[in-house]
């Protein structure tokens, strides 16, 4: 399954992809929510894991660009904040994130997330 | 500026300094935990690890100096107010970055090592960890 991770912290970045990775996971990466939105569609994730305080476009508006674009919004997205704020959860879901989770990862919590949002295999 | 951003320059000032005076003495034990455990990890000869313990190293130093900056700092000047207010209202978000990058790459290391001979280091570890855990809960808990 691939996946991408849009996470400016380089050093969030090295880790969690290297976990995912471990797990069987294929990992490509953004740094920012320009690149993102512009690798959601030239990479074709199966699913993306979006930190939502990025800079140059947040990852509220990546999200709603992906999710907005024909081509990209069958795309499952997993929001991720430092934020353990109330309120936050609802921003994500309303900008388009289909899940929602908070740093730190507790890496075996994720996973269920992504795997419950895996695409299905047509006709499987 | 007008009373009510002075008032909250003030309440974001006095809660961050009592904040980062709290976290001061795990904060300074986490880096002697980090300290042990490289020293154990130079013992053990495990240069796989190097990199990770740097990272490691790095993000408490991190640390160290964002809660060292605001322990008995005076509020700011008027005319720095507003950009100093700017600064440090998302503070716990700069506070959580560093600890998740430690707990997450000692989580990192714990996978690693758990199948070899290294319960020394893996002890080091735990103590790293549940420091991080333990500063992760002050930082949501102080309000």
């Amino acid at each position: 399954m691939k996946i991408l991770l849009v996470e400016d912290n380089e050093m969030n970045r090295d880790m969690l992809s290297r976990r995912l990775v471990r797990k069987g996971y294929e990992v490509v990466m953004a740094v920012d929510g320009g690149e993102g939105v512009l690798m959601s569609v030239s990479a074709a994730p199966e699913l993306i894991l979006m930190d939502m305080s990025l800079p140059v476009i947040d990852g509220w508006e990546a999200t709603r660009r992906i999710k907005g674009a024909p081509e990209t919004r069958h795309i499952p997205i997993i929001g991720l904040t430092a934020h353990a704020m109330a309120g936050d959860r609802e921003k994500a879901l309303e900008a388009g994130c289909d899940e929602y989770d908070t740093k730190p990862i507790e890496l075996e919590r994720l996973i269920g997330k992504i795997e419950a949002l895996r695409p299905r295999a047509p006709g499987g | 500026m007008d009373l009510k951003t002075a008032e909250r320059v003030g309440q974001v000032h006095r809660e961050m300094g009592e904040l980062c005076l709290a976290l001061k003495r795990p904060v300074d034990e986490l880096s002697v935990q980090l300290g042990r455990l490289s020293a154990k990890a130079i013992e053990n000869r495990a240069s796989d690890a190097a990199a990770d313990l740097d990272r490691m190293c790095a993000a408490s130093t991190r640390l160290q100096v964002l809660t060292a900056a605001l322990i008995g700092s005076p509020e700011p000047a008027s005319q720095e107010a507003l950009a100093w207010l700017a600064a440090h209202e998302h503070l716990r978000h700069d506070l959580r970055t560093p600890l998740n990058a430690v707990k997450g790459y000692g989580e990192l290391l714990m996978e690693d090592w758990q199948d070899g001979d290294a319960t020394s280091m893996i002890a080091e570890l735990r103590q790293v960890v549940a420091t991080a855990d333990q500063l992760l809960l002050m930082i949501d808990d102080h309000r």
